[in-house]
């Protein structure tokens, strides 16, 4: 065996003759048709977590969709500059009770390394202050639900950064705390590191909050990496995916403890630091909107433009209250952002609440399967009914949620196809 | 012994046989047309019993076989479990069209280089030179890029492009021998048994930047499989290997930073030494470019004809180790060809062939270590 190089000798990385007997050591996944272990049920404090899709949110827009927020399914995820600061308030002045947390977001400035798994955010902090223990320390004292660790950008294949920051936690022996796992999106390309992450993730104790790298749309890069996503979060007792889009509904079907769905196009992925994010033209002259059948955000001047020649849905969320159309946000002005933002979330927390209404397991997977099938047959309607071919294109993550069947489902029709082959023959 | 108590080991004449890639037909029509004019004629049926240890091959039918074989008699007499050279997981990169019958024959040709490289080695008295070739134990934690990594830093190689593959292998106690090994179907192919030194055999016909990644896909069958095992996992593996040895992750990212363009991929093959599609390749796999920058820059490679020869040459990395111990032999010993060739094992003329001419004249370094 080559010599570990690592602070830490008797490292569980480095092969049989380096894994600690003592060790908790995850179940081998070798045999893949063994069912995955049963969702882990968060303990004390962060039980509250168990189930919900929290709304990742900066801390000048917790105002305009705070009205929205279902209490007994959602709560709040604080990112960004006063983070710490409004989430005092929100505890000391503003009497939110509801789930708290506050994403330190390292991973915006500062990628992990192997000496560096958690960085500090800025070069004020003093050399002998250890920032892991300093911003777990801080969010504790503004009240937050579980403190959540300063990790930096774990890049595509720095596994070297991922068993740093992974063994670092795991020596804290804290099961309140949650591991910030800020992944390239490249960890979901390949089998292999697909694999890796899950035995990296499966040795902390608490949930592990896995947030996907990548300029816009990270699960529409690779072919496979809704499939990949799901299988993290199934295999990984505790997963939780924070600061996503939809696949913060797909992950709950999945079965993870809890997710975050980011309250404004920044907050729904993460880019590795340095690169600055793209964002679609027009974007500062109007509003995002979710359009509720398409399954999809779309910038308020855009929908506007779309259905300037047809009559725009009008929207029956608890916001819109089936007055608003979509065509009405077409700018900021005046509440436009305001209601946008709150009709989204709106959306949003119908659909948690059919989502949860479901038993979890098989029920749930398939009923979201079914959502995103039926967004992805509205495509082609809304279209025709608007006489523009390319009016609106399935978005290629949707496409994926669409094609991901839960194993059954997917088994049924397999068997289906053979029957019928059986037949023809 | 005296020549006359030499009998030939029935597993080494099937080896020498297929080194030479000729059938036991054609093994049998040699040492006819070599027997002396009025002498019986040798069958197939005579070869198959010999092979298979059914009848003794010695005196003069021994003189005969080598001398169909061209190999001299000590070498048949060899039992190739012993010496080493039939046993141990072979490793190869290879196309799927390489028929099987070639692929025996370049497993029989690395087995017999085996033989070869130890003669000479013992002969020049640099045997037992301690290597520092160490298995690294693939789990759920470990992958192949991992692997390649921990090499890289066993072998204390600084950051950046790997200045001579061949040179990092002889450099850490493994041989590698390069010769026209007959089909351009096959690259390389490679052994170690935990007992012997890791050996690495490698055609000459590709580029230098294939020659680079195919010695690197070796060096990752050598480090991370001792054992058989799904035969297309395995391959995958030392491709992700070669991938991360020649191409670290972290500097390929900073390299791509600035996106790409084919005159930026050029330009990097310059520094990398790869090819430009094994470089592009990567940088997708890190998502350093979009799907959309790999299809771009792969359409205009296609459209002017770099998938089949690629601009920017890579000059071919050549051995040191073997031709050092060659020179030893010749030159500090002073041994004649003839008796520098007794030591590989080899006919004079072989030797010359296999050693001498090619190696001498292009590696003319002495031995580093």
């Amino acid at each position: 065996m080559w010599q570990s190089t690592a602070r830490y000798p008797l490292s569980r990385f480095e092969g049989e003759a380096m894994i600690d007997p003592s060790a908790p050591l995850p179940r081998p996944r070798s045999d893949l048709t063994e069912p995955p272990d049963a969702p882990q049920a968060l303990s004390g404090a962060l039980g509250v977590l168990q189930g919900r899709m929290l709304l990742q949110v900066s801390p000048a827009r917790v105002g305009y969709l705070r009205g929205q927020l279902d209490a007994g399914r959602s709560g709040l995820v604080l990112c960004g500059k006063n983070a710490l600061r409004k989430a005092k308030r929100l505890r000391e002045e503003e009497q939110f009770s509801g789930p708290l947390l506050v994403d330190p977001a390292v991973y915006e400035v500062r990628a992990a390394s192997e000496e560096e798994p958690f960085p500090p955010a800025s070069e004020d902090t003093f050399a002998f202050d250890d920032p892991l223990e300093v911003s777990l320390a801080e969010q504790r004292a503004v009240g937050v639900t579980a403190p959540v660790t300063p990790t930096g950008y774990i890049r595509a294949e720095d596994s070297d950064a991922l068993k740093a920051a992974v063994r670092r936690v795991a020596d804290l022996d804290d099961a309140q705390v949650v591991f910030a796992a800020p992944v390239d999106v490249g960890w979901l390309r390949e089998e292999d590191a697909v694999r890796q992450l899950i035995a990296c993730l499966r040795l902390v104790k608490g949930p592990k909050a896995i947030m996907l790298g990548g300029q816009m749309d990270p699960l529409a890069r690779h072919g496979r990496a809704v499939d990949h996503l799901r299988r993290v979060i199934e295999e990984v007792p505790g997963a939780a995916l924070l600061r996503t889009d939809l696949a913060a509904f797909g992950a709950l079907a999945a079965g993870a403890s809890f997710t975050a769905f980011g309250a404004g196009s920044r907050l729904r992925h993460i880019v590795a630091p340095g690169e600055k994010a793209k964002t679609s033209k027009g974007f500062s002259t109007s509003p995002h909107v979710l359009f509720a059948e398409l399954m999809d955000f779309f910038l308020g001047k855009t929908l506007a433009d779309r259905f300037a020649g047809a009559p725009a849905p009008v929207c029956g969320c608890a916001v819109c209250e089936g007055v608003w159309a979509l065509d009405e946000f077409a700018s900021n002005a005046g509440e436009r952002p305001a209601r946008a933002a709150a009709h989204n979330v709106a959306v949003l927390m119908e659909w948690l609440r059919t989502l949860t209404a479901i038993t979890p397991g098989l029920a749930r997977q398939q009923w979201w399967h079914e959502h995103c099938g039926a967004a992805v047959e509205r495509y082609p309607l809304v279209n025709a009914q608007l006489r523009q071919p390319d009016a609106f294109k399935v978005p290629q993550q949707l496409k994926q949620w669409a094609l991901a069947a839960p194993a059954s489902v997917a088994d049924g029709a397999n068997g289906q196809t053979a029957a019928n082959h059986q037949r023809r023959s | 012994m005296a020549s006359g108590d030499l009998q030939a080991h029935p597993g080494m004449l099937a080896l020498a046989r297929e080194s030479r890639g000729m059938t036991q037909v054609d093994v049998a029509a040699a040492m006819t047309k070599a027997a002396p004019a009025g002498a019986a004629v040798v069958s197939q049926g005579y070869v198959s019993r010999a092979e298979s240890g059914r009848l003794v091959v010695a005196d003069d039918r021994l003189q005969l076989y080598a001398a169909a074989l061209g190999y001299p008699v000590d070498l048949l007499c060899l039992d190739p479990r012993v010496s080493g050279v039939g046993v141990g997981l072979i490793h190869h990169r290879k196309r799927a069209s390489l028929s099987s019958s070639a692929l025996r024959r370049i497993h029989a040709q690395l087995a017999l280089v085996r033989v070869q490289v130890t003669g000479l080695a013992q002969a020049a008295a640099a045997a037992g030179v301690p290597h520092r070739f160490s298995r690294v134990l693939l789990d759920d934690f470990t992958t192949a890029k991992d692997a390649a990594r921990q090499v890289r830093r066993a072998w204390g190689l600084p950051r950046g492009p790997v200045a001579d593959v061949i040179a990092a292998i002889e450099e850490a106690g493994g041989l590698v021998v390069m010769r026209s090994l007959g089909s351009e179907l096959l690259d390389a192919v490679s052994q170690w048994d935990d007992l012997q030194v890791p050996l690495v055999l490698v055609n000459d016909h590709a580029p230098g930047d294939r020659c680079r990644f195919s010695v690197a896909h070796e060096l990752g069958h050598l480090v991370m499989h001792p054992a058989p095992g799904t035969s297309s996992e395995q391959e995958k593996q030392a491709d992700a290997f070669a991938a991360e040895f020649l191409m670290p992750a972290a500097d390929i990212r900073q390299a791509f930073a600035d996106g790409v363009d084919l005159a930026r991929l050029a330009e990097l093959k310059r520094v990398w030494r790869v090819s430009m599609s094994a470089l592009l390749r990567r940088a997708l796999t890190l998502n350093a470019i979009t799907e959309w920058q790999y299809r771009t820059v792969m359409v205009e490679m296609s459209a002017l004809g770099y998938r089949t020869a690629e601009p920017v040459e890579v000059e071919l990395e050549r051995p040191t180790r073997v031709p050092a111990l060659v020179d030893t032999l010749l030159s500090d010993r002073g041994l004649a060809i003839d008796e520098a060739a007794a030591c590989a094992r080899l006919l004079p003329e072989d030797f010359k062939g296999l050693y001498v001419a090619v190696d001498r004249s292009l590696s003319p370094e002495p031995f580093r270590r």
